[in-house]
């Protein structure tokens, strides 16, 4: 198969690549290969720009006044502000209704699954409900099935967290679902027992628990395609507010993510594939020619290495040192050892990854590219540790679109 | 009997709590003091084996009788805590292995020939052609040195976790007693003055005195006489929370008529509170968790040069050792993989570190567990201090029985030891399976997780979930259920126990984990970690209160018609409402003052 741009990952920054070399050129052939499978079960669906400056003990309320303060390598500095708004454009473009916060430079915070509180540029209308810097006192119902959500206690550390009024109470699974994903698909059916519809059972079962506070935040399980109708539903018939909290893995708003990513990539004439890994690479004259899954094989003018970082097989190895098995990049570490002493630590691994020039192509150790016609985005790339900043979703836009964009030129 | 003498025990390994089994169950009265949780030191860190003895019968053939004899001894009074695994014993690559087969019949250790087929169906790779059967078995330390002290306590012995002793007592020369300080913070124990950070490489120099101390094998006088009457206080079990708890950093004198000192690894420290000099010798042996059972066997690979490695199922995962220092863990995988070629797909779960501890005056090897007792009035002239050095998991009750024959001496008393006679109460716990499984790697449900909780004591210590249940110990060491765990201490705990308990959950984990990193793993403990920074926001190091006075609120949105909107906008309604929301006469937003009037 041959095409302009081949896009090796799906996670945020591959699709975000290959929705901007479309971007960039409507006529292109984009394809991205799915590699490895699953990349949003553990994300939370919010867009987490810059949650926290490297370091930082609170909140980053605008992000992109605090990309001044960050340090030169970073890939926003690196970029540029005005890359970083047009990948946020990009963005808003594709979210369009399913999403809140377009347009917006104020990061809002959200409370997560055990009561903390997690801050995010952009974020699904599902948990927009949310937002816990908005003054109505909240009431979280969880359900007893389904044991990452302690709705009390994430209600009692909530309540201190912030100065809302949050309370909590825990209720018998409804619709004796045994996990998330089984009440979605439930929901999304609107499958009947006892001659009544999942989505009636579901309100009944709230209908008890709601009590003074205007809006109930309960665990993302409300359908995966179907959420909007449900949230619906269960909004005017009890009359509240709804919101979601996120749960995981799976992460039923990182499923959601992922198909509006997919199914507006395939929209707008991207191809994608979910073939297996790239087991082959034919080089010549520093360019990339074609790589091949053994089964398939690939030829594009410019291709975008997107397969994340450690923690999805981006990158592999250990216990000492890590490779980029694909194109074998080289790869830098910042420290000696993968992993700090603490758990919560600030991890070199997570650090790690594929140094490139200005232009997001992987450089070897002389600072001269690996291939001319390869790019690299995303948490394969060698830079800050964007899961304890809260950035992984804007570093992964921003650098994937980036990515996209140089690799489109080329065709 | 008109005098009962108040024996302090320090220490509360499956040693210290046996041997307050024994002094209760003669009748003594009998207080054991622990700095941590049972079963936290070296207990804790063991291998799991029942020896059969087959291992070190050339070695040490005394020890290897004991073993065989305790073994027996073992499943019969404490069968809940033992698997029949029942051990393989191959030859090593060169030597000699029918010189250890006739050594086993000699001293009747039963160990039948195994052919090549019986190897296949045990999973030994092809080349090894010989093999043994013997009666080794897998033992669980945990719920045994537990059983001890449940059944030490139903014969009246009182059992303090979280006391540290301080200081010995001592009226001039002689030992009265000790005084502890408590710590009865979350989670976790009280982090000791860890014995393996001051191992040498090899060990301690002995420093043996004249007189040799006595190796207890070579002691033999039981005496016969009428046994003691169980004590008839029934007192709580490990478990029942008194309310009378105290406080971290609490002290407490504690007085005694007798101090045994059974701190394991720790026993120099004690004894040098009362500046006793107790020469040990230590080394180190590091265990391997593979996950997956890899064998239902113990299979034990004997060695040209050394100790033998095992490998021997436990709870679903294969735990492989010791491997003594300076081995490389390469090194030792390839050989277990050279034994069990299914080694080679498993993942190596984490690493945990072992110290054997003996008195100087024994041989430093860990062959055969060589154990003894140090009467402090004989050595150093201090009466009243006993110290019990050695032994092994398997031999523990007979060396308990040796100590607690040796106390009763020093009053006189004529009562005959009762341990190899009772059953162990079986304190597993045993739940329905209602509710959602919280550690999905060991199938561990919410009834287990709360029953394990609720039999601890004084505080919330989840290292009892763990040993009790099996949670935490599967692929992800609590990555993926530990927050689960701890959010069972709620609400008979606030949020700030339930964060400490899971912060030191996990950080211990990790110190087992981290050390063993690479690939599928090392993308399974990553991810673990962003589940936890970013999926549920958690930072231990970030602001308890967060700001939220300069963020966006624009989200929250007030359906038409909502009771929100009724409220906000109803004609009862004082408050503006400014882009969907009540605002105050200062403008800033209201939340439930607008509720309910
Ligand atoms: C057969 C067998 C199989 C096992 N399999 C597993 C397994 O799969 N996964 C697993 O996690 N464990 C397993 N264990 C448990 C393991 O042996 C130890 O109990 C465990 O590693 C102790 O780890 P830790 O993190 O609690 O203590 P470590 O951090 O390893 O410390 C070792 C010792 O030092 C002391 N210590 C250190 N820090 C502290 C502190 N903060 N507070 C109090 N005391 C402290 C304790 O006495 C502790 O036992 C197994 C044990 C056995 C016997
Ligand atoms: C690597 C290794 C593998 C082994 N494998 C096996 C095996 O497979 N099978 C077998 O039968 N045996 C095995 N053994 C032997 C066995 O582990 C030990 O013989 C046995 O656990 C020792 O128990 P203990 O009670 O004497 O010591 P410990 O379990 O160490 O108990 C001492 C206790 O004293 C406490 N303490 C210390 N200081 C204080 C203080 N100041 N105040 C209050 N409390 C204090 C400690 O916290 C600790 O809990 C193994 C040993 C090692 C090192």
């Amino acid at each position: 198969m041959s095409e302009d741009v081949l896009v090796v990952g799906g996670g945020i920054e591959g699709y975000s690549a290959a929705l901007s070399a479309l971007d960039a050129d409507p006529g292109a052939s984009v394809r991205l290969l799915r590699l490895p499978a699953d990349r949003f079960a553990t994300e939370t669906g919010l867009l987490d720009v810059l949650g926290f400056e490297p370091g930082g003990t609170e909140p980053v309320a605008n992000p992109l006044s605090a990309v001044d303060r960050l340090p030169e390598s970073h890939p926003y500095s690196r970029l540029g502000l005005d890359t970083v708004r047009d990948a946020l454009a990009l963005f808003d473009d594709v979210a369009g209704e399913r999403y809140v916060g377009s347009g917006t430079e104020t990061n809002a915070l959200f409370p997560t699954a055990v009561g903390e509180v997690a801050p995010a540029l952009r974020y699904p209308r599902s948990v927009s409900n949310g937002v816990v810097s908005g003054p109505p006192s909240m009431r979280l119902v969880g359900f007893e099935g389904f044991p990452d959500f302690d709705a009390e206690l994430a209600a009692e550390r909530l309540d201190e967290r912030t100065p809302l009024d949050v309370t909590g109470q825990m209720i018998d699974t409804p619709l004796s679902a045994d996990s998330p994903a089984e009440m979605a698909r439930l929901l999304d059916e609107n499958e009947i027992s006892d001659g009544q519809p999942a989505r009636e059972r579901l309100v009944d079962a709230l209908e008890p628990v709601v009590d003074v506070e205007p809006r109930i935040g309960l665990p993302a399980a409300l359908g995966e395609s179907e959420t909007a109708a449900i949230t619906e539903t269960i909004a005017e018939k009890l009359r509240v507010s709804v919101f979601e909290v996120s749960l995981g893995p799976p992460s039923l708003p990182g499923r959601r993510l992922e198909s509006l990513l997919a199914e507006t990539l395939e929209s707008r004439g991207g191809e994608l594939d979910s073939a297996g890994r790239i087991t082959e690479v034919e080089r010549t004259e520093g360019r990339i020619e074609r790589v091949s899954t053994g089964r398939e094989s690939y030829e594009a003018d410019s291709y975008v290495l997107a397969t994340g970082g450690a923690e999805s097989g981006g990158l592999v190895g250990g216990p000492e040192d890590l490779r980029e098995p694909v194109f074998d990049c080289p790869v830098t570490l910042p420290d000696r050892g993968l992993v700090d002493e603490r758990f919560l630590g600030d991890h070199p691994a997570v650090r790690a990854g594929v140094p490139t020039d200005d232009r997001l192509r992987p450089v070897t150790s002389d600072e001269s590219a690996v291939a001319e016609n390869l790019y690299a985005a995303g948490r394969v790339l060698a830079g800050p540790n964007v899961v304890a900043d809260h950035a992984a979703g804007g570093v992964g836009l921003a650098t994937g679109y980036e990515a996209g964009r140089r690799a489109s030129e080329r065709s | 009997m008109a005098y009962t003498p108040h024996v302090l025990v320090i220490g509360g390994g499956v040693l210290g709590t046996a041997i307050a089994r024994d002094c209760a169950l003669r009748g003594l009265e009998v207080t054991l003091v622990e700095q941590g949780t049972l079963a936290a030191g070296t207990t804790g860190s063991i291998h799991g084996l029942l020896y059969s003895g087959a291992r070190f019968v050339e070695e040490n053939p005394t020890a290897a009788m004991r073993c065989l004899t305790e073994n027996r001894t073992l499943r019969e009074i404490a069968g809940h805590c033992i698997e029949d695994t029942e051990g393989v014993v191959l030859p090593a690559e060169k030597g000699e292995f029918d010189a250890f087969v006739d050594a086993c019949e000699q001293r009747s250790i039963p160990a039948s020939a195994l052919g090549r087929s019986d190897l296949d169906e045990i999973g030994v790779a092809d080349g090894i052609d010989r093999g043994v059967r013997v009666p080794d078995g897998v033992v669980d330390p945990f719920a045994l040195t537990r059983a001890n002290a449940t059944s030490a306590e139903n014969y009246g012995a009182e059992i303090k976790t979280g006391a540290s002793v301080v200081e010995l007592l001592t009226d001039g020369t002689d030992i009265v007693g000790a005084e502890v300080e408590f710590d009865q913070s979350p989670g976790g124990v009280r982090a000791p003055t860890s014995p393996s950070e001051d191992v040498p490489e090899e060990t301690r120099e002995p420093e043996v005195d004249e007189e040799e101390e006595e190796p207890i094998d070579a002691e033999d006088d039981d005496e016969e006489d009428t046994p003691g009457m169980p004590g008839t206080v029934q007192r709580s079990f490990p478990g029942a929370t008194e309310d009378d708890t105290p406080d971290t950093g609490e002290r407490e004198e504690i007085e005694a008529d007798y101090v045994v000192n059974a701190a394991g690894a720790w026993a120099d420290q004690i004894a040098g509170l009362a500046g006793i000099k107790l020469p040990l010798s230590r080394s180190r042996g590091r265990m391997v968790v593979l996950s997956g059972e890899l064998t239902d066997s113990a299979v034990t690979r004997r060695s040209d040069d050394g100790y033998p490695i095992t490998a021997a199922p436990y709870q679903g995962n294969t735990v492989v050792g010791p491997i003594p220092e300076p081995t490389e863990l390469e090194e030792a995988l390839a050989a277990v993989e050279a034994v069990l070629p299914a080694a080679s797909e498993a993942a190596v779960l984490r690493s945990y570190t072992g110290v054997w501890t003996q008195h100087a005056s024994s041989s430093a090897s860990p062959y055969g567990h060589d154990a003894t007792l140090v009467d402090h009035e004989k050595y150093d002239d201090r009466w009243g201090l006993l110290s019990v050095i050695g032994g092994s998991v398997t031999t523990h009750r007979f060396v308990a029985e040796q100590a607690v024959n040796r106390v009763c001496r020093e009053f006189g008393i004529g009562r005959s030891c009762l341990t190899a006679d009772l059953s162990l109460p079986d304190t597993s716990i045993r739940s329905g399976d209602s509710g959602p499984v919280l550690c999905e790697a060991r199938s561990v449900g919410r009834e287990a997780v709360r029953s394990a909780i609720d039999a601890s004591e004084p505080e919330p210590e989840l290292a009892n979930v763990r040993t009790q249940t099996g949670a935490t110990m599967g692929e992800c060491q609590g990555g993926r259920c530990g927050h689960r765990i701890a959010a069972e201490l709620y609400p008979d705990h606030d949020h700030e126990t339930v964060d400490e308990s899971l912060e030191t959950l996990l950080q211990r984990r990790w110190r087992g984990r981290r050390e063993t990193l690479a690939d599928d793993q090392l993308a399974a403990a990553l991810d673990d970690y962003e589940f936890h920074a970013r999926l549920l926001g958690r930072d231990d190091e970030r602001q308890e209160e967060v700001d939220t006075d300069s963020f966006d609120e624009s989200g929250f949105t007030i359906p038409e018609r909502s009771r929100a909107d009724q409220r906000y906008r109803g004609e009862d309604s004082v408050l503006p409402v400014i882009d969907g929301v009540p605002r105050g006469t200062d403008g800033r937003a209201k939340c439930s003052e607008a509720v309910g009037q």
